[in-house]
């Protein structure tokens, strides 16, 4: 599983996981704020922030991989919807998808609910930022503590065993669930039942009943029996369990806090009491360079006359001249016909892949 | 001096709330430092009787109860189990379900840290409890990253650390290897003998119940059968067949020759009764061989049967390795053709890859190097939902697939993602049920089965199927001497009909009775292949593979010099041997 604790040996394997639950607090805490588009700015850096502690604590970045993956069809999902919906900063639109004007009571057209803005393309990056920035201090917590230690750090801030005990069987029945899953699939497979061939409906209508009722069942028996087993080792016997794993406070733990109390801090006077919004400042000053030195690049080469060319031929094509001219001609800088072709081979791409992936013949 | 023993059990009478009654005037005394065996088929009663002796019964199931039980002073049904707790420590029969934790050291302070014991303490025994059972070195491993015979150990640390009086195991060994049968049995033995720890122990292993048991009880439906000295209850062969508990194979075959030769049992009841051991047995055979009073004449065993030309399953050069963090080479170069109607066995300790192996065939796995074939087809090309058609296999746990309202449906499910038609489906059906003698619960909800019928419905899924290859794994997990036989006899009728058999086990005893072939496996690669009676003489490969030959090879083995030229299997093969000497 993508979550589980493997010991590193790291700064911050032997760190408190009070610290560590403290630095996700202060994520959700700065993430519940940031609701202006000018906080993108704000959440990138707490996202680099984050990210040292992936590299201190030596997190593989393929759990990250693994969240984003999880995660991608839900940024898209932000990117559309915000875009399409939100109305507020730059209005420019960048591609119109469908005409659903709404107008107000002169007849003028109040707002397209079919035209995708920039300033709602923005708005979806800064859902998206939100998200990510909660999503990786998780693996943080969970990748880097063991769960005696966790234990032993609640237990020193008076958290009831029995609410602990639940905590970390959730935690433990996590990987539990899938292992079982796996081996009831594989079991349902060697008696016929190819789920991966049944198409999405069928997978929804009926497929999933063979999986989750000896699944469900299995758990039921699961909880019944570790009701037996803590109960034959005297769980809740004595209100003064011991902590076997050390977990008194010291000085990396301090520093820890310090640090993300340091930084929390800063986020909180960048966005409250900096009145020019200085960060919002250097990052739309840092885009632009980087795409003037882009299109300086191009200017020199002399790609764009290149580039202009290939535009306005695609654009005389039948079909693409269609896509082309959904999408806005001024804002992609002229080369909307080659964005609309690139989207176009990358879908062709996808779908190739897919039907090329090896077809398995039925046994005769 | 006279002490008081530390178990009573006297006269209880136990129905489990809206169940059956489960124990009936069952009463019985342990003393400190004995050993109590407990033998019985599955649903004797045997779990019943340990939770009433640690308190989970009644904190946790409930009944109706008579009788009094009194433990190290105490009585369940007035102590909270906190307190009994601290006496009384019980290792379940499912090492997976007791992992109250996370990893292996954690697993161990459990207990210890629940009883609020000083930390350096829980540290000491931690460790000592580790050493002695065998796990020294795996502390941070997690219980996925365990085999079950691994998991076993730490089940049973577990429940060492808490230092009980008395310690209860139910079934501690079901999924160990031979050789880590003995180590932990001989792990048991030393804490009797040395810690002077009273234990009381479920198994069905009875050739190691009969070496290191003081006392042995044996439950049937509820009653006690029996209770006496293994040898006292050992002897009695036919009361332990009866209730469905089989005698170690040496001392079945005393009872045997002393049915054949009068005279015999006055020969080992002058030695102080019937042989529970290899040795004792070998010591008396060779007495009499050498007095006369026995001869041996070597009579052939039956022929492995011809096997037919077509080959149903077929690994060329297969290597495997599990990707993971750490990739796991899972399969060495294994090269393995099996024959139409042969049956046999793939054997080897827990993750030696005979799972692996099978799963190939299954197209469950695809091999990382080389092409696994089934019926002369590849089975990368091949789905999965079409090999059915072909293989079978019959779980571990048949848990994992049952999930329909009743027998029936469950059986029809297989064949309906076959596509047969109706009547068809029908017919199948009614002759599985029929194989697995399961008519009159058609219509019960699968869940509510025991396990050994559970099993058994499992099986005839299987068999409904009409596969060419039926795979049976571990037919002997959590199953007792009855139920394991019971799905080898439907595998055997299977093959008379022309079917392939494969059995994944570490069983000796089942697999020297019933398959023809044995494949050793050990670390993801074929030690030997061969008919059994020549893998079982070959002693390096089985040590090699933490197995041991089954104790009436073993005896045939020593008996050599008196002119036994092959290893036997059977004990019916061994008593033919033996003709009445002249004296």
């Amino acid at each position: 599983m993508a979550f589980e604790y493997v010991k590193k040996d790291t700064p911050l394997d032997r760190m408190s996981p009070l610290v560590k639950l403290l630095l996700m607090c202060m994520a959700l805490i700065l993430v519940v704020q940031c609701t202006k588009i000018e906080y993108i700015s704000i959440l990138l850096i707490w996202i680099l922030f984050a990210s040292l502690w992936w590299l201190v604590g030596k997190v593989e970045l393929s759990s990250l991989g693994f969240i984003l993956k999880l995660l991608s069809m839900l940024f898209v999902f932000l990117f559309v919807v915000q875009g399409l919906t939100y109305r507020f900063g730059d209005t420019t639109v960048i591609l119109q998808l469908f005409n659903w004007p709404l107008f107000d009571d002169h007849g003028n057209v109040m707002v397209n609910y079919g035209e995708v803005t920039v300033g709602g393309m923005m708005y979806g990056l800064l859902v998206m930022l939100r998200v990510i920035a909660v999503v990786t201090v998780v693996p943080i917590f969970t990748m880097t503590s063991p769960m005696i230690k966790i234990n032993g750090a609640l237990a020193k801030i008076h958290i009831p065993q029995k609410i602990i005990f639940m905590f970390i069987t959730a935690m433990r029945f996590v990987p539990l669930v899938q292992e079982s899953m796996d081996a009831i699939i594989e079991a349902q497979k060697t008696r016929g039942f190819d789920i991966d061939s049944a198409n999405m409906y069928q997978k929804f209508r009926r497929a999933y009943v063979p999986i989750i009722t000896p699944l469900l069942l299995l758990m039921f028996r699961r909880a019944m029996d570790l009701e037996v087993a803590i109960n034959a080792r005297a769980f809740g016997a004595r209100e003064d369990r011991t902590n076997v794993e050390d977990i008194s406070f010291k000085v990396r733990d301090y520093l820890g806090i310090i640090i993300i109390v340091g930084v929390f801090s800063l986020m909180m006077y960048l966005m409250y009491f900096e009145t020019t919004s200085i960060t919002w400042r250097y990052l739309t000053i840092i885009v632009s360079t980087i795409l003037t030195i882009a299109s300086g690049f191009i200017i020199t080469t002399g790609l764009d006359v290149i580039l202009q060319n290939l535009n306005q031929f695609l654009l005389g094509l039948p079909v693409l001249n269609w896509i082309g001219g959904f999408l806005n001609q001024n804002l992609l800088l002229g080369y909307g016909a080659i964005a609309g072709l690139l989207l176009i081979l990358f879908i062709i791409y996808k779908l190739i892949r897919k039907a090329t992936k090896k077809k398995k013949r039925v046994k005769r | 001096m006279i002490e008081n023993p530390t178990v009573k059990v006297d006269n209880v009478t136990f129905t489990y709330e809206r169940g059956p009654l489960a124990l009936q005037e069952v009463s019985f005394e342990v003393k400190k430092g004995e050993i109590l065996g407990i033998l019985g088929a599955n649903g004797a009663g045997k779990t019943t009787l340990c939770f009433h002796l640690n308190g989970i019964i009644p904190t946790v199931y409930t009944g109706i109860e008579k009788g009094s039980i009194s433990l190290c002073g105490l009585d369940p049904w007035e102590a909270p189990i906190i307190q009994l707790a601290s006496k009384t420590s019980m290792v379940l029969q499912d090492p997976e379900s007791q992992f109250t934790t996370t990893n292996v050291a954690s697993e161990l302070f459990f207990g210890p840290a629940n009883l609020a014991v000083d930390r350096d303490e829980i540290l000491r025994r931690a460790a000592w409890a580790a050493k002695v059972c065998g796990i020294d070195g795996l502390e941070e491993r997690k219980p996925k990253e365990l085999s079950g015979g691994q998991k076993q150990r730490v089940a049973l640390a577990a429940g060492l650390t808490m230092l009980p009086e008395v310690l209860i195991l139910d079934e501690p060994t079901s999924q160990l290897d031979p050789i880590g049968t003995t180590e932990v049995f001989d792990v048991i033995m030393q804490l009797a003998n040395t810690e002077s720890m009273t234990i009381i122990i479920t198994s069905h292993k009875t050739d190691e119940i009969a070496r290191l048991a003081s006392k042995v009880l044996v439950l049937s439906e509820g009653r006690i059968k029996g209770i006496g000295t293994p040898k006292e209850i050992f002897s009695q062969t036919e009361l332990l067949e009866s209730v469905g508990v089989n005698p170690p194979a040496v001392t079945m075959f005393s009872a045997k020759m002393a049915k054949k030769f009068p005279g015999f049992q006055e020969r080992y009841d002058r030695i102080g009764g019937i042989p529970l051991t290899i040795n004792e047995s070998y010591s008396l055979l060779k007495d009499l061989l050498d007095e006369g009073f026995l001869q041996l004449e070597w009579k052939e065993p039956p022929a492995t049967p011809p096997v037919s030309d077509k080959i149903v399953l077929e690994a060329e050069n297969v290597t495997f390795v599990y990707p993971a963090r750490i990739p796991v080479t899972a399969l060495r170069d294994v090269n393995l053709t099996i024959h139409q109607g042969e049956i046999v066995a793939i054997v080897g300790q827990n993750g030696s890859g005979k799972t692996t192996l099978v799963k190939h065939f299954l197209g469950l796995l695809e091999a990382t190097q080389g092409v696994t074939k089934v019926e002369g087809e590849d089975v990368s090309e091949l789905t999965t939902g079409s090999i059915a058609k072909s293989i079978s296999l019959i779980l571990q746990n048949p848990d994992y697939q049952l999930f329909c309202i009743s027998v029936q449906k469950e059986i029809e499910f297989g064949l309906k993602n076959l596509g047969l038609p109706e009547d068809e489906i029908a017919r199948r059906v009614e002759q599985s049920l029929k194989e697995v003698d399961l008519e009159v619960l058609r219509d019960i909800f699968p869940f509510r089965l025991s396990f050994g019928d559970r099993r058994k419905v499992a099986a005839a899924a299987g068999i409904a199927m009409d596969p060419e290859v039926l795979i049976l794994d571990e037919p002997t997990t959590a199953q007792d001497y009855r139920g394991r036989h019971v799905l080898c006899q439907i595998a055997t009728r299977m093959q008379k009909k022309g079917k392939t058999i494969v059995m994944i086990s570490h069983d000796m005893d089942l697999v020297a009775q019933y398959a023809d072939r044995l494949i050793v496996m050990a670390e993801g690669r074929i030690l030997a292949d061969g008919p059994k009676r020549e893998v079982f003489g070959m002693h390096e490969v089985m040590e090699k593979a933490f197995l041991k030959p089954p104790q009436i090879t073993q005896l045939s083995q020593k008996l050599e010099s008196y002119g036994i030229k092959k290893n036997l299997v059977t004990v019916d093969e061994m008593v033919a041997c033996f003709k009445g000497g002249g004296a």
